[in-house]
């Protein structure tokens, strides 16, 4: 190690103890060498499943400490040989964030957050107050301090995060995807955090390493791109690393720098009413949650989420549901399986009247693919995880192992059909999530945000299953922030602002073009990714994520 | 429930010290817990709802206690004459059921004592921050990390009712039953599945022993996902409370000062007071 090397790692490797009995090791990193100076900015990218959060806890000392696997190699942070330094005084030099706001922020109050690590360090609490307002300034937060973090936005929770790894004034900052979990307002919000942070003194001399899929801030601020893929280090040099070999990221499906998003030409439609037969039809829907509060947390009289929305789906669109967060979205999406029932106006799907069925009797008309795999995955294997929709809708056994023969072959699950799902990597049990509610086969399907925190390749697999669907007739409503993927699979476009449905019509193409079918979803390169289901990398590691909860927001 | 336990405020209560409300709800705990009496739990219902409402705790949070309690209260009314036939006074007979004066006066102490009891922890927990809860019980001697796993799992209670809220939508949207009548989610389809869920229905209903089993069993895919979220970020709670610090080998500071106020020792001697009369009629009256 070098003395100017804050941080080394020697062929790093590690693999994750299986979470099940019998189970095998899940591959984390392989033969990672790395060495960063001192005041360095370093950049880790890579495709889901690459091994960047593995990394990023590697740095921080929770592997080998706190998690459980296999480690081989060594990591050096300021000269501790991390293997026998406890992550606690590992502490002292670095600031850790992660991926998850709701998991890291365990105090009632924001300023709890920040004195936290300052009492365990014996801070005189006469010093505190001045060091709690001075951190959450730089973050952006000091008008929060007193508020409760569960009451907070993601980009806001994470700004909090943030504050508390930088309170104690550590030398090293890791940051494991901070914005992945977070909505484009949230990611901006990060961001500039980040910005203000590397602008202040304190910042100057910070070594910061920080995994992203978001590469965009990247080329203006980092030193040095490390590119891992399937646990190793496929690449490093500096930002003008982009530049030079951009198929090498395009081939990984992680999003270049410049990558801009499309601007959507939407053609307004009337409200559809010359459809006979419509996939869904809303009629003046208003929806209210009952025991709103404002953002004080007082009750009172607040906006509706869903105020006098009007539109007809017809059957075989793909619509992509846009806005921004706490617009409606996902509380309109929640009308069409009867989840929500409106307050006052009128729900048709499939025919039916969302008000008057039961969610399990919408179940068998409409497939609802929530955020976040973990709500749905119970199951002691993969096989039975994608059988337990058709089951429960009462279908043969016969026809449930068809469905489930056909979602193994299409998503190549094959290989973890006797699996527990649970145990999968991030990229996986999305798949498997996404496989269980297609096995469904129903004609309409609701998919929340189903590309947040993966990257472009995934993001292609599981959407070109969704668009052969489509092709076959199926309907699809699509909540999404990912203005590339709508403009690309999309046919219609609904957008959302406080409550109310303020754009509705066909999409218009780049080429002036109305999209009146569904023949472009086979081009590819309108999306930048590989044509391909098989997404080898997803499999091996482990990585986090969690959604934000945009219905929460919502309801405040 | 979508709120945590702690209701922001600056009322009295909130304003006390945690260790005097600590000896407050301890010492309602044990009175409620060994003295069986109607007009006693009347009586503290009507002191901790007063305490409650003068400390402007919102009167939409204490209706919440209430509808937490309601199904427990009516339970414990309605089961407790039937397992307790005992009292002098018959008022009515019908088999082994016997309902007596001594039986149902019986049964409406327990019904107020779950109540008197609940309000007697929310008392501490809906006026104490979970900085000052982590600082009273290390006060009074409980090591820090214990004190700092019980205020963190009191702080997590919303979260998991809210996951288990998200993760049974999820299932349910997945066509999940949870009436556990064994009636399959889509229209009853021709076939094999049809006629083995007309059966399993018909068996279902006349059983209620088996319809409760099957009821709770239905809620199991639920529990093992919300099992697994819950170890998932208990874990990520673990790991970033040892990345900011924990268990650092140094005297640990609390920002959160603990004083003894005039207005605390006070209430300590009310607290002390309240018990000692009513341990002294309770001893008197029997």
């Amino acid at each position: 190690m070098s003395l100017d090397d804050l941080i080394e790692t020697w062929e790093l490797g590690w693999d994750y103890a299986p979470i099940a009995d019998g189970g095998r090791p899940i591959p984390g990193l392989d033969g990672v060498s790395v060495h960063i100076r001192a005041g360095e900015f370093v950049g880790v990218v890579g495709p889901t499943g690459a091994g960047k959060s593995t990394l990023c806890m590697a740095l921080a000392g929770i592997i080998p400490n706190l998690a459980d696997g296999d480690m081989r190699g060594t990591v050096t942070v300021t000269g501790h040989d991390t293997s026998r330094t406890s992550v606690a005084e590992l502490s002292l030099n670095v600031g850790y964030v992660q991926q998850d706001p709701e998991s890291q922020l365990f105090c009632a109050s924001v300023e709890d957050e920040i004195a936290f690590p300052l009492e365990n360090r014996g801070m005189d609490p006469a010093l505190m107050d001045r060091r709690i307002d001075e951190t959450l300034a730089l973050v952006g937060m000091g008008e929060y301090r007193k508020r409760v973090p569960t009451s907070l936005s993601g980009g806001q929770m994470q700004r909090v995060a943030l504050a508390a790894a930088l309170a104690a004034e550590p030398d090293i900052l890791i940051l494991d995807e901070p914005t992945a979990a977070l909505d484009p307002d949230g990611k901006r919000d990060v961001f500039a955090a980040l910005a203000a942070i590397r602008r202040s003194r304190a910042g100057r001399d910070l070594t910061v390493v920080m995994a992203e899929q978001d590469t965009s801030h990247f080329p203006g601020w980092a030193d040095r791109i490390l590119v891992l893929d399937r646990g190793r280090l496929v690449a490093q040099g500096d930002a003008g690393l982009f530049d030079r070999e951009p198929e090498l990221f395009t081939r990984l499906g992680v999003a270049l720098p410049g990558d801009g998003e499309p601007t959507l030409h939407v053609l307004p439609t009337d409200d559809g009413k010359s459809t006979d037969d419509p996939a869904i039809a809303l009629d003046h829907v208003t929806y209210r949650y009952a025991g709103s509060t404002d953002d004080n947390g007082r009750g009172g009289t607040v906006a509706p989420a869903l105020d006098d929305v009007t539109c007809t789906i017809p059957r075989g669109a793909f619509v992509g549901l846009i806005g921004r967060n706490g617009s409606g979205k996902t509380t309109l999406a929640r009308h069409l399986n009867a989840l929500l029932k409106p307050a006052s106006g009128r729900v048709v799907v499939d025919g039916l009247d969302a008000r008057t069925h039961t969610v399990g009797r919408m179940a068998a008309h409409v497939g609802f693919v929530f955020q976040n795999p973990d709500h749905q995955i119970f199951c002691a294997s993969t096989r039975e995880e994608i059988g337990f929709g058709p089951r429960a809708l009462g279908r043969t056994d016969t026809q449930v192992r068809a469905a489930v023969d056909d979602m193994l072959r299409l998503f190549d699950l094959e290989r973890v059909a006797d699996v527990s799902p649970a145990t999968l990597g991030y990229g996986d049990r999305r798949i498997v999530a996404l496989a269980s509610v297609l096995a469904m086969r129903t004609p309409i399907l609701v998919l929340d945000e189903p590309t947040a925190g993966l990257d472009r390749r995934l993001s292609a697999t599981l959407l070109d299953a969704v668009a052969a669907l489509n092709r076959a007739g199926t309907t699809v409503i699509m909540i999404s922030h990912d203005m590339r993927a709508v403009a690309h699979y999309c046919t219609h476009v609904m957008r959302m602002d406080a409550g109310r449905l303020v754009e509705y019509g066909r999409l218009v193409r780049g080429d002036g073009r109305r999209d009146d079918g569904h023949d472009s979803h086979d081009d590819h390169a309108a999306y930048d990714v590989p044509a391909t289901h098989n997404n080898p990398e997803t499999h091996g590691g482990l990585e986090r994520h969690d959604e934000r909860n945009e219905q929460r927001k919502e309801r405040r | 429930m979508n709120a945590d336990l702690y209701v922001p405020g600056d009322g009295w209560l909130h304003r006390a010290d945690p260790r005097v409300k600590f000896a407050m709800s301890l010492a309602l705990l044990v009175l409620c817990l060994i003295w069986r009496n109607w007009m006693f739990m009347t009586a503290v219902l009507v002191l901790e709802h007063a305490m409650l409402i003068a400390d402007r705790v919102p009167a939409e949070r204490i209706l919440w206690v209430w509808r937490v309690l309601a199904f427990v209260i009516v339970m414990i009314v309605v089961l407790w004459p039937i397992f307790d036939p005992s009292g002098a006074h018959e008022l009515w007979r019908w088999g082994f059921l016997r309902l007596t004066r001594e039986n149902l006066v019986m049964a409406a102490v327990m019904g107020l004592r779950i109540p008197a009891l609940g309000f007697a922890c929310f008392l501490t927990l809906f006026t104490t921050s979970q900085a000052k809860l982590i600082r009273g019980l290390v006060a009074l001697g409980v090591p820090y990390r214990a004190g700092l796993t019980l205020a963190t799992s009191l702080r997590y209670i919303p979260v998991f009712f809210g996951i288990f809220q998200s993760v049974s939508d999820a299932q349910r949207a997945r066509g999940l039953d949870l009436s556990g009548d064994g009636e399959p989610a889509g229209p009853a389809e021709s076939g094999r599945a049809g006629a083995t869920g007309e059966r399993r229905r018909r068996t279902l209903r006349g059983n209620p022993f088996t319809r409760l089993v099957a009821r709770f069993t239905s809620y199991l895919p639920i529990i093992v996902a919300v099992l697994i979220r819950a170890y998932r970020m208990s874990q990520g709670v673990g790991w970033a409370m040892e990345s900011r610090g924990l268990g650092l080998p140094v005297a640990r500071t609390y920002r959160v000062r603990l004083r003894m106020r005039p207005a605390d020792w006070a209430l300590l001697a009310a607290t002390v007071a309240v018990t000692v009369a009513a341990t002294s009629v309770m001893a008197m009256i029997g």
